[in-house]
C-alpha cells in the first residue's frame, strides 16, 4: 500500500512538474528570426510529452491504489505497511551518509581538500558496519595523502585549499 | 596503399621505441580510463607536452595508444563498482555491474575486454581501408540525418526496462528535459537556469553520469541490510570461450559497424556510439527485457562500439582535419604543435605517418588484451576491502575527479544532485538507462532538428524525405511500435502468470 502511495505521489510530482516547466518554456523570450523553431520549441515538445506519460502514470497509479484499497477492505491484504526496526535503522544510515556527503561538499571548499577528506573518511566509515576500528583510523590519512600526492604532484591538478587558517595548513601539503 | 603500408611497417621495425611507447600509452590509458573523473581526454592532454621530445609519428602513436587504452579502462570500474571511469563506459555499467553482482565479475571483465579488442581492431581495419570514402559519407550527414540517428537511439527507450513502459518513457523524457538546461544552442537565450550562472553551460555529462552511477550506487549499498556476498569479491578475469564469442557474433559485428560509422561522424563520439549500439542490441534481441539484468550482449554491444568508434573518430581527424570526438580534438592540438596539418593532403604527403598510426592502433588493441587482464585483476583486489572503506573512498574519488575537471565546485553540486536523482529513480524502479540515453542524445536531437528545419525552410516533408533520414526515421517508427508491442506482450504474459 505504502509503495502504491509513493508511486502515485512521484507520478503526480512529475506530472505537475512537467506542466510547470512547460509553462516556464512558454514564457521564454522570443526571437522573430527563429519564430518557428524558437527557444521554447524543444522544451515544450519534451515536457508536453512528459505531461502525457506522467498523466497516464497517475491514472494507472490511482487504479492500482483503488484495487489495493478494495483488497484491504475485503481483508485480503496482510501487509500492515508499518516499517520494521531494521528498515528504520537503514533509512537513518542512508540519511546519515547523505548528510555526511553534503557536509563534505561544503567542507571541501572551506576546510580544504585534505582536512575535509580526512574527516569525511573517518566519519563515513562508521556508517557501514566494519569492526576493525584501527584499519578505519589508519586508512583515512593514508588514502588522503596518496590522493593529494597523485593529484597535486603527479598530475599537477588543483585541489581546493580552503579559506583562512585552513588555506595555510593546506599550503604545507600542496 | 601497399607501398606506404610497407614503409610504415619498415619504420616501426626500425624504431623499436615505438613499440615501447605504445605499451606505455596503453597502460597509461587504462589507468586514466579506470579512475572516475580523469578520463582519456585528461590522459591525452597530460601527455601532449611530452610528445615534444619525440618525432611526430611517435607522438601521435603515444596519443593514439592512450585513446585506445582509456576507452577500455573505463569499463573496469564500471563493471566492478558501477562507477564508469569514462563517459564511454557508462553504458557498460548497465549490464556489467549486475553481472558482477551475481558473482561473475571476471566473466563480465573478460567479455568487455574481448569485445573492446574486437571492436577496436574492426574500427582500425575500417580506418585503414575506408578512411577517404568514410570521410565522404560522414560529410553527407546533415542535421536531418543526425536527428534521425538520435531518434533511432531514443526510440529504444520503449524496449528498455522489463517493468513499467510509462516509467521507462518518463525516465527517458526526464533525461531529455535535463538536457535542455542552459543556453539555447541556436538563439542563445537562457533556459531553466533560474538565474544561476553555473547552469548556463548546461548539465555537464561527466558529473551527471558519475553521480547517477557511482554516488547512487554508494547510497544504494548503504541502504542494503546485507553484506557483500563472498562471490562478488572473488574475481578471476577470464576471456570468453570461442563458443561464447560466437554466440554474441551478431551483436559484436553490428556494434562494431555502428561504432565505426558513428565515430566517423564529427562531433558525436564514442559515448553516443555506445548508447546507440546498446539501443540496437535491445531492439534486435529476442529477450529485450533481460537487458539491464547482466547479460553478455549488454556488455559486448557498448564495448565493441565505443572501441570501434576510436578508429572511426580518427577518420575525420586525419582525412578532413575535423575532430570526431573530444579526445581527437585534444589530439588535433598535439598534431598542430608538431606542425602537422591534418586533412586530405596529409593522406597523400605524409602517408608513412598515417599508416604508422593505423598499425600502432591495431597493435594497441592487441596489447590491450595483454595488459587489460592483469589491470582488471589488480583493480578487482579492491573488492576484497570492506565497503566501510571502499564506499567513502569512492565518494572522495568522485568528488576529486569531478572537481579536477574544471576546478568548479558547481560541477560537484551537479554530481551530488544527480546522485540523489539516480538513487531515487532506482528505488522507485525507473530505468536509469532510459534517463542516460535521453541525456546523451537530447542535445544532438534538438540541435539537429531545429537546424534541419531551418535548412529546409520549415518543411517537415522535405526534412523527413531525405533518403538516409527517411530510412532511419522509418526504422525508428518500426522499432517504437515493436518496442511497445513487446512491452504489451510481456505485461500480458505477467498478468496471465499471476492470474
Amino acid at each position: 500500500m505504502g509503495k502504491a502511495i509513493v508511486n502515485l505521489a512521484v507520478a503526480g510530482f512529475f506530472f505537475l512538474g512537467s506542466i510547470w516547466l512547460w509553462c516556464i518554456a512558454d514564457g521564454f523570450p522570443t526571437s522573430p528570426r527563429y519564430s518557428q523553431v524558437d527557444t521554447d520549441f524543444w522544451p515544450k515538445l519534451v515536457f508536453g510529452l512528459m505531461a502525457l506519460t506522467t498523466g497516464g502514470q497517475v491514472i494507472s497509479s490511482i487504479l492500482g491504489l483503488r484495487a489495493q484499497l478494495k483488497a484491504w477492505n475485503a481483508g485480503l491484504a496482510t501487509n500492515t505497511g508499518m516499517p520494521s526496526a531494521q528498515s528504520v535503522f537503514i533509512s537513518l544510515r542512508v540519511i546519515a551518509m547523505a548528510i555526511l556527503i553534503m557536509a563534505y561538499y561544503f567542507g571541501f571548499q572551506y576546510l580544504g581538500f585534505s582536512i575535509a577528506t580526512l574527516l569525511f573518511l573517518w566519519l563515513a566509515s562508521f556508517t557501514v558496519s566494519f569492526k576493525m576500528a584501527a584499519v578505519k583510523i589508519l586508512f583515512a590519512p593514508l588514502f588522503t595523502l596518496i590522493l593529494v600526492f597523485i593529484f597535486t604532484r603527479v598530475l599537477a591538478l588543483p585541489l581546493p585549499r580552503g579559506v583562512g587558517v585552513f588555506y595555510d595548513i593546506s599550503l604545507l601539503l600542496y | 596503399m601497399l607501398e606506404p603500408f610497407a614503409e610504415a611497417i619498415a619504420y616501426m621495425i626500425g624504431n623499436p621505441t615505438t613499440f615501447l611507447l605504445i605499451v606505455f600509452a596503453v597502460i597509461w590509458g587504462i589507468t586514466f580510463g579506470s579512475v572516475p573523473g580523469l578520463t582519456g581526454i585528461v590522459g591525452v592532454a597530460l601527455l601532449i607536452p611530452f610528445t615534444f621530445v619525440f618525432d611526430p609519428t611517435e607522438g601521435l602513436l603515444l596519443l593514439g595508444g592512450v585513446y585506445v587504452g582509456s576507452t577500455f579502462g573505463g569499463s573496469i570500474s564500471a563493471i566492478l563498482f558501477n562507477t564508469p571511469g569514462s563517459p564511454e563506459a557508462a553504458c557498460t555499467a548497465l549490464d556489467g555491474y549486475p553481472m558482477a553482482k551475481r558473482g561473475q565479475a571476471g566473466r563480465a571483465l573478460g567479455i568487455a575486454l574481448s569485445a573492446s579488442a574486437i571492436g577496436g581492431i574492426f574500427g582500425t581495419v575500417v580506418l585503414t581501408l575506408f578512411a577517404p570514402p568514410m570521410a565522404r559519407l560522414a560529410l553527407s550527414f546533415g542535421p536531418p540525418e543526425y536527428f534521425a540517428l538520435a531518434v533511432l537511439g531514443i526510440t529504444a527507450i520503449s524496449g528498455i526496462g522489463g517493468g513499467s513502459l510509462l516509467k521507462g518513457l518518463t525516465a527517458g523524457l526526464l533525461g531529455l528535459g535535463v538536457a535542455t538546461i542552459g543556453l539555447d544552442p541556436i538563439t542563445g537565450m537562457q533556459r531553466y537556469t533560474f538565474g544561476n550562472l553555473g547552469l548556463l553551460t548546461g548539465v555537464s555529462f561527466v558529473p551527471a553520469i558519475i553521480g547517477m552511477f557511482a554516488l547512487a550506487e554508494v547510497l544504494q549499498r548503504v541502504s542494503e541490510s546485507h553484506h557483500t556476498p563472498e562471490s562478488t569479491t572473488k574475481v578471476s578475469t577470464q576471456l570468453p570461450t570461442f563458443r561464447e564469442l560466437l554466440a554474441t557474433r551478431i551483436t559484436l559485428l553490428r556494434s562494431s559497424t555502428v561504432g565505426a560509422i558513428i565515430g566517423a561522424l564529427p562531433g558525436v563520439g564514442a559515448t553516443t556510439a555506445a548508447f546507440i549500439s546498446y539501443s540496437e542490441a535491445v531492439r534486435w534481441s529476442k529477450h529485450p527485457e533481460a537487458f539491464g539484468t547482466g547479460i553478455a550482449e549488454g556488455i559486448a554491444a557498448p564495448e565493441a562500439a565505443n572501441n570501434s568508434a576510436v578508429g572511426g573518430s580518427m577518420i575525420p581527424l586525419l582525412a578532413l582535419g575535423i575532430p570526431g570526438s573530444a579526445t581527437t580534438a585534444v589530439m588535433l592540438g598535439g598534431l598542430t604543435i608538431h606542425g602537422i596539418i591534418p586533412g586530405p593532403l596529409l593522406m597523400q604527403q605524409n602517408s608513412q605517418l598515417v599508416y604508422s598510426v593505423f598499425i600502432g592502433m591495431m597493435l594497441a588493441n592487441v596489447l590491450m588484451l595483454l595488459f587489460g587482464l592483469p589491470a582488471a585483476r589488480y583493480f578487482a583486489l579492491i573488492l576484497r576491502a570492506p565497503y566501510a572503506l571502499v564506499g567513502p573512498a569512492i565518494v572522495v574519488l568522485c568528488m576529486t575527479g569531478v572537481y579536477a575537471l574544471n576546478s568548479n565546485p558547481f560541477d560537484v553540486a551537479v554530481m551530488l544532485l544527480m546522485g540523489a536523482t539516480g538513487f531515487l529513480l532506482r528505488r522507485l524502479q525507473y530505468p536509469v538507462a532510459s534517463f542516460i540515453i535521453g541525456l546523451v542524445l537530447g542535445p544532438i536531437a534538438e540541435l539537429s532538428l531545429r537546424q534541419g528545419l531551418m535548412i529546409v525552410d520549415y518543411s517537415y516533408w522535405a526534412f523527413a524525405s531525405r533518403p538516409i533520414t527517411a530510412v532511419l526515421l522509418l526504422a525508428s517508427l518500426a522499432s517504437l511500435v515493436y518496442g511497445f508491442y513487446g512491452q504489451y506482450r510481456r505485461h500480458r504474459a505477467r498478468q496471465t502468470a499471476v492470474g
